[in-house]
């Protein structure tokens, strides 16, 4: 019980340097605005008839404000979560830019894929952002520089954890509907054939004729997954853990042609304590 | 009520961490380990049991165990020129909606709709297939890359892309679903229909 107090009290209230939080709210605006930009015609979804709300019905709509306001209503607010993002992003007013930017974030992100009941939101890129730049308002909001505090360390280390869960929660998913099987290279063969047909992969014929690489991805994808809440625990892994992930997510893209919207979330898991550090030993 | 009980339970992350910012003192500390083991109770019930509760999610995708004798199925959209010719539809013809989300909707949706109903979405999306069109012909880019050209984030899932488009408007559009076996492909479908036409 000693023990677990004592990790808890590591993983959570350590002092942290304040640049951990800075740079947790630049990434977490800066990848929020990138997926935004990426999809200008998000509020246009108010325009389309009712028809396509019949798999969706009214109570998911509602459950994220999404309450027939108008094209003209959403393309406002659509607006001001740009604002807010660009405000959380320079640190003007950032527990407000980030709260207004979090609840914005909640009413948005689900409209690309409402209309089919939201089968890959999560996967869309604003599901840490939304949750992170939450936390992040609830936090304290730090000065440029200053003493290391734990004040610093459980907004930034929560954050993370959430970064840890979009790859340890996959594990979790193949294990319980396929089993250990899913991690076989006859797995990954048929996956990449499967989705070639539909993606056109450049690496997918090569893969899928090589049982041995096949082995390594399925062996690659449990490692990597299974020990990804590790991130949070060990500076020295998170920093092994980012190059082997974007590694991860390229591999992804050219054997099944599936992209990870969420790759520049990577940037949360370097050691920005050590660096707010250093840089502080440098100016004194 | 599952609705209901997925509100509540974002709605109970923002009352706990309003009470951290409010907090001060040792209150503050508790107040703070209230809103880490709701957040880690919530994600790992979501997690573990795959009861998704966006934007606490469980993060399922690919979970399928694949096999030469897997059945795949696609529909594909195409539109129809004056003189009848298809032309395969690119994937963000229907932004903000992706083809593979429009996709699931033709397949599920389409059918409870009523006639009346129907005509008018089918109405719709020939007027954005339209609209698309236009874009393209006119050499304007379409989804992620209206705003920031190729650094746009694209959709999760890659389709090809299809840019070639006709001179003159659309006359209709077609669906076609058809499926087949991973160890064969799609040049052999074990299924092909056409799941809808409608015209101008």
């Amino acid at each position: 019980m000693k023990a677990a107090a004592w990790w808890w009290e590591r993983v959570w209230f350590r002092p942290a340097h304040p640049l951990c939080l800075t740079a947790a709210r630049v990434i977490l605006a800066a990848q929020a605005l990138w997926i935004l930009l990426s999809r200008p015609d998000l509020p246009d979804l108010a325009r389309w008839p009712a028809g396509f709300w019949v798999l969706s019905g009214r109570a998911l709509p509602a459950r994220f404000g999404i309450v027939g306001l108008g094209v003209g209503v959403e393309h406002a607010l659509f607006l001001v979560l740009h604002v807010a993002l660009l405000a959380a992003l320079l640190g003007l007013r950032p527990r407000l830019a980030c709260l207004v930017s979090g609840l914005l974030l909640y009413h948005f992100a689900p409209f690309e894929e409402l209309v089919a009941r939201m089968p890959h939101t999560a996967f869309g890129g604003l599901t840490v952002p939304t949750l992170g730049l939450l936390v992040l308002s609830f936090a304290e909001a730090p000065p440029w520089r200053g003493a290391p505090s734990a004040d610093y360390r459980w907004p930034f280390a929560l954050v993370q954890l959430l970064v840890a869960f979009s790859y340890f929660f996959p594990a979790l998913a193949k294990l319980r509907f396929s089993g250990p099987a899913w991690f076989t290279a006859d797995n990954i063969r048929y996956y990449a054939l499967g989705n070639f047909a539909v993606t056109a992969a450049p690496l997918a014929p090569w893969v899928a004729e090589r049982p041995l690489v096949c082995r390594l991805i399925a062996l690659g994808t449990l490692a990597l997954e299974g020990l990804s809440p590790l991130v949070v625990f060990s500076r020295a892994f998170a920093m092994a853990f980012v190059p082997a992930a974007l590694v991860f997510h390229i591999g992804i893209v050219l054997v099944i042609g599936y992209f990870f919207p969420s790759v520049p979330l990577l940037l949360l898991l370097l050691d920005w304590d050590g660096l707010g550090r250093r840089l502080d030993a440098a100016k004194a | 009520m599952a609705e209901l009980l997925r509100l509540g339970s974002f709605l109970g992350f923002l009352v706990l961490g309003f009470g951290v910012a409010r907090a001060a003192g040792p209150a503050r500390r508790r107040a703070i380990q209230r809103l880490l083991a709701y957040v880690l109770v919530l994600e790992l019930v979501v997690g573990v049991c795959q009861v998704d509760d966006w934007p606490f999610t469980s993060h399922t995708i690919a979970v399928g165990r694949a096999r030469a004798d897997s059945r795949v199925c696609a529909t594909e959209l195409v539109g129809l020129d004056d003189a009848g010719r298809e032309w395969r539809l690119d994937p963000y013809t229907f932004t903000p909606v992706y083809h593979s989300i429009l996709q699931y909707w033709l397949e599920q949706g389409l059918a409870r709709l009523t006639d009346a109903e129907r005509e008018r979405v089918l109405t719709f999306l020939l007027a954005r297939a339209e609209e698309s069109r236009r874009r393209l012909a006119a050499g304007q880019a379409l989804g992620p890359e209206r705003v920031l050209g190729p650094a746009g984030a694209p959709y999760w899932l890659l389709l090809p892309r299809s840019l070639a488009v006709p001179s003159s408007p659309y006359a209709g559009l077609r669906a076609y679903s058809s499926c087949w076996l991973v160890a064969e492909g799609p040049g052999r479908p074990i299924a092909r229909r056409l799941l809808l036409e409608h015209r101008r």
